[in-house]
């Protein structure tokens, strides 16, 4: 389980908690689809324990689909926690290259 | 006048000398010589040179003088003027003059090496026209008989170019080979340049952990020094709670004023936060590993890792995680099976931790016994390292295997391996011992066939002296190891 993995998580993509039901699923699920598909951009991003994440309409499909098997369903419904907050990132030293003399580009 | 008149006049002796060789124009080596005695005769021919400014500092002119100091130590003005100034055509021609075949060796590497150096200082000189043709001058990599032509810069050259093409993997590799590389054989300046360029990179991407791992190996320098310890600042690790002994080290680095906002940032950070108390059960473990997920890449340590997953086994233990899977398939009208559920999530909750050890520092007390779940996320880690290891090593050439001149491609391999053989060392030393039992037989016969038949002497020669760090006292391969080592010493 890594942290893509974690955040890929259907309940966290749909926002649904452990309980919620095979309708509150389906709901959320075509509602998330409409606002995607006529651009409403509060949809286009959703929160997890790891970070933020981009959301699009296969990842809700995606979502829907494992949420419809119960065996996946269970063991997603395990990972789930009510821990608040996000990923505490140590930013990068952007001086660092220039440093060594090294004053290129630095993409990969 | 007449020292730069004279400066001429040896440089085209030398030339002569690679000319009688008959191996290619002013290039070729004119016999074939151990790279250990070529570089000592170079120290001794520049030192000459400076005895001879000393002695003479009475009768000889200014010019003369200078020139003497020139050809003693010409690094002086390749790090000093050359280099930081950004003169790159200079840089390639001074280099290719100072540094020849006949005494040196891969002038052409170490040209290009120093010439990409001082483009780098000023992004604007990187043009892209010169920049192919430098990567078309490595491809000296297979004109000559030998690989007496290729030393640490033209493989720190290569990794530049890789680095500048975006490809930042291999050039990862390329330079951590290079920074590893046998000191008889690589010249400090490259061996130390990437060095800084993987710290650089490393806190550039803020992998910190990276650094402090960096920072543990490769040569005694000021940077990794300072680095080291700023980046165990940053992480929260215990050993540098007081500001003046970061302070310390930072006035020991190069390039003071361009660290100093690190420096500042480093001497700022406050501790991470403790992770709170267990609840019992499932909530608290999962509680834990969202916790430590969320604290940045090296911050936890390999106790608190080993706390999670003592959490995790008495879960398991409990027989929690099968009631509660029960009453799931009950409320959802369900009728999966509850054991492969339960595997599936215990292999998830393994593939978590070695997520987590993996960028954990080793203890320096291990724990007498770790909890099996660890153990099981370690196997997985040494697995996939390991695997890959193996069948990489595997497709090594040996014994009679036809020569392919391809060094470009058995030192990229022969990165990776060491990449492989790092990654074992620095998260699972205890492990590393089976590195020699594993591998160490393929290494050592592609070394053989390297330094036989590719004539690779200075890439067979890196994978002796590594060998020899490796191989147990008492096995019986380590004889042959050395002697290969002295050989091709």
């Amino acid at each position: 389980m890594n942290d893509e993995e974690l955040a890929n998580n259907p309940f966290l993509v749909l926002e649904l908690g452990a309980t919620a039901s095979r309708a509150e699923v389906e709901r959320a699920g075509q509602k998330l689809l409409a606002q995607l598909a006529i651009g409403v951009s509060a949809a286009k991003s959703y929160r997890t324990p790891v970070g933020v994440r981009e959301r699009d309409e296969s990842k809700v499909r995606i979502a829907l689909s494992a949420l419809r098997d119960p065996e996946q369903r269970a063991l997603y419904e395990l990972w789930l926690s009510d821990v608040d907050g996000d990923r505490q990132v140590v930013p990068g030293w952007s001086g660092a290259f220039p440093s060594i003399g090294w004053r290129a580009p630095c993409t990969e | 006048m007449y020292g730069i008149i004279a400066l001429v006049a040896v440089r085209a002796v030398v030339y002569a000398m690679g000319k009688r060789g008959g191996q290619g124009g002013g290039g070729g080596p004119p016999t074939e010589y151990k790279p250990f005695v070529v570089r000592f005769t170079g120290y001794a021919v520049r030192a000459a040179f400076l005895v001879l400014a000393w002695a003479l500092r009475r009768d000889l002119s200014i010019g003369w003088e200078i020139s003497f100091v020139v050809w003693g130590a010409p690094s002086l003005v390749l790090e000093l003027l050359l280099i930081p100034a950004g003169i790159p055509h200079l840089a390639y021609y001074f280099t290719r003059m100072m540094y020849p075949f006949a005494i040196f060796g891969e002038p052409r590497g170490r040209a290009v090496f120093n010439e990409l150096r001082a483009r780098l200082r000023w992004g604007w000189l990187l043009a892209p026209e010169r920049i192919v043709e430098l990567g078309r001058e490595l491809v000296v990599f297979n004109q000559f008989g030998s690989d007496r032509a290729i030393g640490a810069a033209t493989v720190a050259a290569r990794a530049q170019l890789d680095a500048l093409a975006g490809n930042h993997e291999h050039a990862r590799e390329l330079f951590s080979a290079v920074q590893a590389m046998d000191w008889r054989h690589a010249s400090r300046a490259a061996r130390v340049y990437s060095q800084a360029w993987l710290l650089a990179d490393a806190a550039h991407r803020g992998a910190f952990h990276e650094v402090v791992r960096l920072s543990l190996r490769g040569p005694y320098t000021g940077r990794r020094w300072f680095m080291g310890a700023a980046a165990r600042r940053i992480l929260g690790q215990s050993g540098l709670e007081q500001n003046w002994k970061l302070v310390g080290r930072w006035l020991f680095s190069p390039g003071k004023r361009q660290s100093f906002g690190f420096l500042r940032r480093a001497l700022a950070t406050t501790s991470w936060p403790a992770s709170s108390p267990i609840e019992p059960g499932l909530p608290g473990a999962k509680r834990l590993s969202f916790e430590l997920m969320q604290l940045p890449k090296g911050v936890p340590t390999r106790s608190d890792v080993a706390r999670l997953a003592r959490t995790w086994q008495t879960v398991l233990d409990s027989g929690e995680l099968n009631q509660s899977l029960s009453e799931r398939r009950q409320a959802l009208n369900a009728s999966f099976d509850v054991g492969a559920v339960a595997a599936r999530f215990e292999r998830q909750i393994v593939a978590l931790l070695g997520e987590l050890v993996a960028v954990t520092q080793p203890d320096s007390e291990p724990e007498e016994e770790y909890p099996l779940l660890l153990l099981a996320a370690m196997d997985r880690l040494h697995g996939d390292w390991f695997g890959e290891l193996e069948d990489l090593c595997n497709s090594l050439l040996h014994n009679k295997a036809h020569v392919t001149n391809d060094l470009d491609k058995h030192w990229r391999t022969w990165a990776r391996v060491r990449r492989l053989t790092g990654l074992l060392s620095d998260v699972l030393p205890e492990r590393a011992a089976w590195i020699f039992s594993s591998v160490g037989g393929q290494l050592l016969n592609h070394g053989a066939w390297l330094y036989n038949n590719e004539r690779a002497h200075t890439l067979a020669h890196e994978i002796f002296y590594y060998l020899l760090t490796i191989t147990p006292k008492d096995d019986m391969n380590r004889g042959t190891i050395v002697k290969n080592f002295r050989l091709s010493t």
